[in-house]
């Protein structure tokens, strides 16, 4: 049995370890299998798990990032207003008007940049992180810069006077030359002459203006002279005049943007790519139109010396080469100077110029070759070439452009001889149907082998665009050119060969005047002609037709002054915007709360105190009405004794104090609120309440008393401890209020503290009422007095006091007159308040009134 | 040693030759202007980079007569020691500004501002001049040679070997676009080419003090005197050295801009 036993044990063992075997073998098994399993699936899933994870932390990230960077942003921007708000109003006020306009575009633009800020805020769009440096990003640039480009005065100094036959209406940035610039009308008169002399449409002018008195040097005034008669004579200025003192010629205004921003702009919107398509063809059309204002000034006999993409007005799709600050006759016998800018100007210039070359001794048309060369560069890069020659171009562009601008920036000898070769090219491309297709070798001065094609404009003008042609303003070049091939030439020095020069005879060598010479005015190669207005009549009509002709241009000429006036505000440098409009809010509003603050003190403490102002439902009765009537505040049981002060007024004698009367809730008590008390010239004290339902003066005195007496309310005198806040009483104030007082303090009541009537000035009791004092004004703190919290702070105050049952509290009320506060405990009865409250308004009861 | 090129450059500077100066500046004035930016590490701005660059040829143009061309330094070292000099000396005048102890003629403790340390006339590696900085002063003169043929050569040619070799067009595109067949394009490259060699091996003469220096080119793949097989490679080479030193010119230009 024992040997069963222990068989049936070791079998029941065995059986046991079998199972135990199996089991754990099972389980090592799908260990082995699940434990790797899951270590790949950890590794397949880690990886994707992490990486969404981290994608998640970064969105989010992102979010909190890119909303901080936009709220400091618009920080930034609203605080960019703040500065330029002042500069705008400033000038609004020293009548600077284009400076005004100016500071106020700057203010727009950062209003906008607020609003934009605030717009992503608001959606929610993405931010960058925590970074302080956009709060300040740009504002060192973006201040000093709107500042720096400010236009000057709107008019003239005295000293130097007006233009006559022109009204100055606005500035523009002055140059580098000494010189102002005046944005100005020309009166009717003035229109007349210039129409007269061929200049048409003339709608604005900018008036160059160099004066002695104003800091002009005469080398700078001697320099802008020399040309300008050979300029008056293209057509490029209007007039100008010399005199002692002052110096000043007159261009045709050009409304519009620099070429430097429109080709901002431009490649802005291809998103930093380089141009292509249509804006390519506007970029290389710009300097085609450069190109047919320098022919007009080398065919003159002028070179401009200063072509950069800041001299360029792009108005109207077309561009217009101003500034003829450095134009030279190109036969000048003076030395070559290094003026210019750089990047535009050609290095090789600059060692001619070192070395002490003559300007006749040079070709000066192929420094302007080379500047537009520059400007054709700038135009396909969007910077400029500051390598020469060398420079890179790394923006795509077709072949030919490139070409076009290695040939005219090559050295001197090697690049184009006139800008009519170089027009061709240009003009070349832009009639190609496909720009980018054309090759150098399809280049006209390559086919040609050079440079000896002139300069063959492709249309056929109408007799207006003659006019306008032989004008040859740069506002008025006319239209752009097709192709290559057509018709002859019409600007007047357009019949010039390629590389030919004018045969110029210098008459001053001084000041570079020269005269045509009579071989070549015989030629008419030379010089171009007089500006001769287009004619008005065409041969072979009928006076009939012509009369319809003249009325018919006449008609037209209204149009076009009708137009011209009614845009003439809202284009002009000095015209106002909505950054000026919201200065002139700002200091219109902060005028106005200066002027509130400052003469009417209380208009924000009312505010805000009849904020804190809070429904009570204590019911008093109301005396007159025989009715209810709320307080308006649970906190505070004021009473608006007002006592104001008369000079002239006696400090009349003060009633004695009522005796205590039974009757509360009586309807005809004397006022709890609303009393005041005005000392008349009659050494009388007038009762009469300051709120208007309760004036009532004629009420019986006597009735009053007797009625007002026999419903004061018996109740047990209370402890009150009085305070004055910092305030100035005068005398009768002072005596009255002591007077009450006095009266409580007859009455039974126990007053403390600093104010209260003290009969002797034991000094422990002064003590002890200084420390309640200050301990009373430390729980307010910086609470107003009527506030809710104060009344709390009081109220826990008096609570740890228990010889004190009231705070009588005197200060100033909202009219910033003297007024006394009830504040009692929260447990004391309102029947004890009530009769110290009566107790106080009793004084002025109508006895006080009869008294003389 | 010095060649007859360098002492006769040398000579130019010694005799105020404003061409020779307006050279030097016009070829080496961005490495100086990297190399005091780097210098700096953000401690002088920009347009004192630029008057510091200035300075360094005046403090030049100071010593040039003391000039020692036997003691062995280079001409990179030359003109790095002198920047440092006057980077140096504008420090140490503004550290004197902070304490206030600058005295009324500038002078800043024991040394004179302007008086120039000579020791770098001695050849030596205390003056620390790194392998990229060498490498830009190379660059530079290989631009400068490059500058030299294009006003030299022909404007076909050199706007040919322009598209082929410094934009790295394909000599059939070339061709193409210029209307001439692949053999002339080859022809005209092979011409200016060779220009460029002997400007190269004349700007690498003028600029070099050493024989170390003279054999830079050979080292950073031109070969001055090659075989045909070797044109290739030197053509790469210029266009590598080209777009390299159009990126220093870029980034000078960011400074200036």
């Amino acid at each position: 049995m024992e040997c069963c036993g222990r068989l049936g044990t070791v079998s029941e063992t065995k059986g046991l370890n079998v199972g135990e075997v199996g089991a754990i073998l099972i389980t090592v098994i799908v260990l082995l299998i699940a434990v790797p399993a899951l270590v790949v699936a950890a590794i397949f899933l880690a990886g994707p798990v992490f990486r969404g994870i981290g994608w998640l932390i970064r969105h989010v990230f992102s979010f909190i990032k890119s909303t901080l960077l936009d709220l400091l942003k618009l920080f930034g921007a609203l605080l960019t207003s703040l500065v330029l708000v002042p500069l705008t109003i400033v000038n609004v006020l020293i009548g600077r008007w284009s400076s005004s306009a100016h500071y106020g575009r700057a203010i727009e633009a950062e209003l906008k940049a607020a609003v934009g800020c605030l717009y992503r805020i608001v959606i929610g769009n993405p931010a960058r992180l925590l970074l302080l440096s956009p709060l300040t990003e740009g504002i060192e640039k973006r201040v000093p810069a709107a500042m720096a480009h400010a236009p000057g005065a709107d008019r003239p100094s005295k000293r130097q006077g007006q233009f006559d036959g022109y009204t100055i209406v606005g500035s523009l940035p002055g140059g580098g030359s000494g010189s102002r610039l005046f944005v100005a009308e020309p009166t009717a008169q003035k229109l007349a002459a210039l129409a007269r002399s061929g200049q048409r449409d003339v709608d604005r002018v900018v008036i160059k203006s160099f004066s002695l008195a104003d800091g002009s040097t005469l080398p700078q005034i001697v320099r802008e002279n020399r040309a300008l008669p050979a300029a008056k004579r293209l057509g490029l200025i209007l007039e100008h005049e010399l005199t002692e003192d002052r110096f000043y010629y007159v261009t045709r205004y050009v409304p519009g943007e620099s070429l430097t921003l429109a080709m901002q702009r431009l490649h802005a919107i291809t998103g930093g790519s380089g141009l292509s398509g249509r804006h390519l063809i506007e970029g290389i059309g710009y300097a085609a139109d450069i190109l047919r204002t320098l022919h007009t000034y080398h065919s003159g006999g002028l070179w401009h010396k200063d072509v950069k993409p800041d001299n360029v007005i792009v108005s109207d799709g077309q561009a217009h080469l101003v500034d003829f600050g450095l134009v030279t006759p190109l036969r000048s016998s003076m030395t070559l100077t290094t003026h210019g800018t750089e990047y535009f100007r050609d290095p090789e210039m600059v060692r001619m110029a070192l070395r002490g070359v003559k300007v006749h001794e040079v070709d000066g048309a192929k420094f302007d070759i080379y500047a537009a060369g520059a400007v054709l560069y700038s135009i396909i890069e969007n910077s400029f070439p500051a390598h020469g020659g060398l420079s890179q171009i790394s923006r795509p562009c077709p072949e030919a452009i490139r070409w076009i601008i290695r040939r005219a920036m090559a050295d001197y000898d090697k690049r184009y001889d006139s800008v009519s070769t170089m027009l061709l090219d240009l003009e070349t491309v832009l009639g190609a149907s496909d720009p980018l297709a054309v090759r150098p070798v399809d280049l006209p001065s390559m086919r040609a082998g050079g440079d000896a094609m002139p300069y063959v404009p492709s249309y056929t003008p109408d007799l207006d665009e003659i006019g306008a042609a032989r004008v040859g303003t740069p506002a008025s070049v006319g239209p752009r050119f097709a192709a290559a091939s057509a018709a002859p030439p019409v600007f007047a020095g357009a019949t010039l060969g390629a590389g030919t020069r004018p045969a110029l005879k210098v008459s001053s060598w001084w000041t570079g005047r020269y005269e045509l010479a009579p071989a070549a005015a015989s030629a008419g190669v030379a010089m171009p002609a007089p500006v001769v207005a287009a004619p008005d009549r065409v041969p072979g009509l009928t006076a009939a037709e012509q009369l319809s002709r003249a009325r018919q241009r006449a008609r037209d000429a209204r149009a076009r002054a009708y137009g011209r006036l009614k845009s003439r505000r809202a284009d002009g440098p000095g015209a106002p915007n909505a950054g000026v409009f919201f200065a002139l809010l700002v200091l219109v509003v902060g005028t106005a709360l200066f002027l509130l603050s400052r003469f009417v003190p209380n208009v924000f403490r009312s505010a805000s105190n009849i904020a804190q102002y809070m429904p009570t439902g204590v019911s008093v009765p109301d005396p007159d009405s025989a009715s209810s009537q709320e307080w308006d505040s649970a906190d505070f049981s004021q009473l608006p004794i007002t006592i104001a002060d008369a000079p002239a007024a006696p400090a009349g004698p003060i009633p004695p104090p009522m005796p205590q009367l039974s009757g509360a809730g009586s309807t005809d008590r004397i006022a709890q609120s609303g009393v005041q008390i005005d000392h008349a010239a009659q050494s009388a004290i007038e009762v009469k309440s300051t709120r208007p339902d309760r004036n009532r003066t004629d009420r019986p005195a006597a009735a009053v008393k007797g009625e007002g007496a026999a419903m004061l309310p018996p109740a047990p005198p209370a402890r009150v401890f009085v305070l004055k806040h910092n305030m100035t009483l005068s005398a009768t104030q002072q005596e009255l209020i002591d007077a009450r007082l006095s009266r409580l303090s007859k009455a039974g009541y126990g007053l403390i503290g600093l104010a209260a009537p003290s009969p002797d000035n034991d000094p422990t009791i002064v003590e002890r009422e200084t420390t309640m004092s200050a301990e009373l004004r430390t729980v307010i703190g910086m609470s107003p007095f009527k506030s809710p919290p104060a009344a709390d702070a009081i109220r826990a105050w008096l609570d740890q006091q228990p010889s004190v049952d009231v705070v009588l509290w005197i200060d100033q009320d909202d009219q910033a007159e003297a007024s006394m506060w009830l504040i009692p405990r929260r447990d004391l009865p309102a029947s004890r308040t009530e009769a110290l409250r009566e107790r106080l308004t009793s004084s002025r009861s109508p006895e006080i009134k009869s008294k003389p | 040693m010095l060649n007859s090129i360098t002492t006769s450059f040398v000579s130019r500077l010694r005799a105020n030759d404003q061409a020779a100066w307006f050279d030097l500046w016009q070829t080496f004035g961005p490495v100086l202007r990297a190399q005091l930016t780097k210098w700096g590490k953000g401690r002088i701005g920009v347009e004192t980079v630029r008057d510091l660059s200035q300075e360094t040829l005046a403090a030049l143009s100071d010593s040039i007569d003391r000039f020692d061309p036997t003691r062995g330094a280079r001409f990179s070292t030359w003109l790095l020691a002198i920047a440092k000099h006057v980077l140096g000396d504008e420090l140490d005048r503004r550290n004197a500004q902070k304490r206030g102890g600058a005295s009324k003629n500038g002078s800043v403790g024991k040394r004179k501002t302007g008086e120039l340390d000579e020791s770098w006339m001695v050849a030596s590696a205390a003056i620390g001049a790194d392998a990229e900085y060498e490498a830009a002063m190379f660059r530079a003169k290989v631009e400068a040679a490059i500058r030299m043929v294009e006003r030299e050569s022909d404007f076909m040619d050199f706007s040919i070997y322009r598209m082929r070799v410094l934009d790295n067009k394909p000599g059939k595109e070339v061709a193409e676009a210029m209307g001439i067949s692949e053999p002339t394009v080859s022809r005209r490259l092979a011409k200016v080419r060779d220009l460029l060699r002997d400007r190269l091996r004349e700007v690498v003469a003028t600029y070099s003090f050493t024989d170390d220096e003279l054999g830079e080119a050979e080292r950073n793949g031109l070969a001055l005197n090659p075989s045909k097989a070797d044109d290739a490679l030197f053509d790469d080479a210029i266009g590598e050295i080209y777009s390299r030193q159009m990126e220093l010119r870029r980034q000078d230009d960011r400074l200036g801009a």
